[in-house]
C-alpha cells in the first residue's frame, strides 16, 4: 500500500488514458492498485478497456502475410512434440510440470505405482503411493499431484480400446477417465512397432467426427499418456491410429488400430 | 471416416473459447483455425503500431505461439477473446516500439498521422468473421462521430503508443488539452459503444 492511495475521482481522470496505454507510469500504478480494491472503478476502467481494444478493428485489414502461417504451425508442432509424450495433456488448473520434458521414465514409475495402488485397492491412502515415488524432484511432485487427482476421484472407469484390424492384435490398450475431473490416462501393452518419422495419435468421437487427443510414441509398445476429456461433454468414441511425426488433422488413411465406444 | 473437409468445417464452426480449450489438449488443428480466424487482425493492428512489415510479423508470431503455451493465459470471464487478443497485441507492438525507441534515440518516437478507416466503405472484408465486422461497423460510426483532434489524440496514444506527456510535446498543446480531449473522445466512443462494452 502506497500512502498516497488515489481516490475514486483521480481514478476516474486517468482511466481513458491508462486504457490508452497513455498514462504516466507512476498514475499507472496508483490506478492499479485502487482498481485491485474498488469494485465500482474495476467496472469502469473494464468498459474503457473494451472500448480501447475495439479501436482495432477501425483500422484497414490487411491479410498476415502467406507464408507466415506455415512457420508459425511448424514452429507450434514441433514445440508441442517433447510434451505430447507425457505431461502438457492435462486441462488448465492441473499442476503443471513443465520442464518435466525427457522424464518419461520417471511418469511411467509414477503411473505404474498409481496402477499398483488401484489394483490393491488402496485408493485414498496417499501414504503408500508417496512410498512407492519417494523421489526428490519437483516435476515428481507435479506428477504425483496429478495422480492424487485421479485417485481422489470418485468416478473413475475403465474402458479396454479393442484392437480393430491384425495390425494390434496383441496390443492391450486401457483407457481410465474421471468424468468429473475431465482427465484420464492411456495405458499400453504390445502396440505394433511404428517406422521411422511415425507417432502413434489418440481420437476422441466428438459429435461423430474424430478429434485429435494428441500424439504419444511407445517403449517397447508400452504407453502411458496422460489424456484428458473436454468440457463439451464425453466423446462417443476413442481410437487410436499411426499418423506421420506431428500427427494429422485426421486419421490417415481413415482407419484406427484400435477403437472403443463409450456407451452410453 | 470423416474427409478433412468437413473436420475444417467443423472446427471453423467452433466458437472461439471452444477452439482456446480445445489448446489446452495441444489440438494443432485448433490453433490454426484460430490463426485463420484473427492472424490478419492480428498482424494488422501490430503493423499499424510498428510500420513495419517484418517487426509486426514477428509480433503476430510471438502473440500467437505465447497462446499456443499459455492458452491458459484467455480468461473467457474477462471478455471477448478478439479484444483480449487485440490488446495483447497492442500492448506487446508497443512494448517492441518503445525498446527501439530507447536503442535509438535519435529516431525519435514520431507516429506519423494515419487515417482510420472510412464508414461507410466498410465492405465485409473476407478476413473478418461477421461478430468483427459487426463491431467494426459500429467503432467505425463511433469514431466518425469525434472531432478530429480528438480522434488524432486517441490514434498517438493507441497505436502511437505514446504517453500523454508525450503527445502534448509532438503537438505542441498544453498537457490540460490533451488530457481533456482523451477524455472527451473516450467518453463518447464508450457512449457510441456502450451495448458491446458494457
Ligand atoms: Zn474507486
Amino acid at each position: 500500500m502506497s500512502t498516497k492511495q488515489m481516490d475514486c475521482e483521480q481514478v476516474a481522470e486517468i482511466l481513458d488514458a491508462y486504457s490508452l496505454g497513455a498514462s504516466e507510469p507512476d498514475e499507472a500504478r496508483g490506478l492499479e492498485e485502487h482498481v485491485s480494491d474498488c469494485v465500482r472503478c474495476w467496472e469502469q476502467l473494464n468498459e474503457a478497456q473494451r472500448a480501447a481494444a475495439m479501436l482495432a478493428l477501425a483500422i484497414p485489414v490487411e491479410d498476415a502475410p502467406a507464408g507466415l502461417e506455415e512457420r508459425i504451425i511448424r514452429e507450434a508442432a514441433r514445440e508441442s512434440r517433447p510434451a505430447t509424450s507425457i505431461f502438457d495433456r492435462f486441462r488448465v488448473g492441473w499442476p503443471t510440470a513443465a520442464g518435466a520434458f525427457g522424464l518419461a521414465g520417471v511418469a511411467a514409475l509414477v503411473f505404474a505405482a498409481v496402477l499398483q495402488v488401484q489394483l490393491s485397492d488402496l485408493r485414498g491412502d496417499n501414504s503408500d503411493l508417496e512410498n512407492l515415488v519417494a523421489v526428490e524432484e519437483q516435476t515428481i511432485v507435479d506428477m504425483r499431484d496429478i495422480m492424487f487427482v485421479f485417485l481422489r476421484a470418485d468416478d473413475l472407469a475403465t474402458l479396454d480400446v479393442e484392437p480393430v484390424g491384425p495390425e494390434a492384435a496383441e496390443a492391450a490398450v486401457t483407457y481410465t477417465w474421471s468424468q468429473k475431473d475431465q482427465t484420464g490416462f492411456i495405458l499400453c501393452e504390445g502396440l505394433p512397432p511404428l517406422a521411422e518419422g511415425q507417432v502413434y495419435q489418440a481420437w476422441f468421437t466428438l459429435e461423430g467426427s474424430p478429434q485429435s487427443a494428441g500424439t504419444f510414441s511407445s517403449h517397447n509398445g508400452s504407453c502411458n499418456m496422460p489424456l484428458g476429456l473436454t468440457e463439451s461433454g464425453p466423446p462417443s468414441g476413442l481410437g487410436i491410429t499411426i499418423e506421420p511425426e506431428g500427427g494429422s488433422t485426421s486419421p490417415a488413411h481413415g482407419e484406427y488400430i484400435l477403437y472403443t465406444s463409450f456407451g452410453d | 471416416m470423416t474427409d478433412v473437409t468437413s473436420e475444417e468445417e467443423t472446427y471453423k464452426a467452433l466458437e472461439d473459447q471452444a477452439l482456446m480449450e480445445r489448446l489446452t489438449l495441444r489440438d494443432l488443428t485448433a490453433f490454426r483455425t484460430l490463426y485463420n480466424r484473427y492472424s490478419s487482425l492480428v498482424y494488422s493492428a501490430s503493423l499499424r503500431v510498428l510500420r513495419d512489415a517484418s517487426l509486426a510479423e514477428d509480433v503476430v508470431q510471438e502473440i500467437f505461439l505465447r497462446i499456443w503455451r499459455k492458452p491458459e493465459s484467455y480468461v473467457a470471464t474477462r471478455g471477448k477473446f478478439a479484444t483480449w487478443l487485440t490488446s495483447v497485441t497492442r500492448n506487446r507492438a508497443v512494448d517492441a516500439i518503445r525498446s527501439r525507441n530507447r536503442r535509438y534515440r535519435h529516431e525519435t518516437a514520431s507516429p506519423e498521422e494515419q487515417e482510420w478507416d472510412v464508414p461507410g466503405d466498410e465492405r465485409d472484408d473476407p478476413a473478418l468473421t461477421a461478430e468483427m465486422s459487426d463491431q467494426r461497423r459500429i467503432i467505425l460510426t463511433a469514431l466518425s462521430g469525434l472531432p478530429a483532434e480528438q480522434r488524432r489524440v486517441i490514434e498517438l496514444a493507441y497505436f502511437g503508443g505514446l504517453t500523454q506527456q508525450e503527445i502534448s510535446d509532438k503537438l505542441d498543446q498544453p498537457l490540460g488539452t490533451v488530457k481533456t480531449r482523451i477524455r472527451l473522445g473516450m467518453q463518447k466512443l464508450k457512449a457510441a459503444l456502450s451495448p458491446e462494452v458494457t
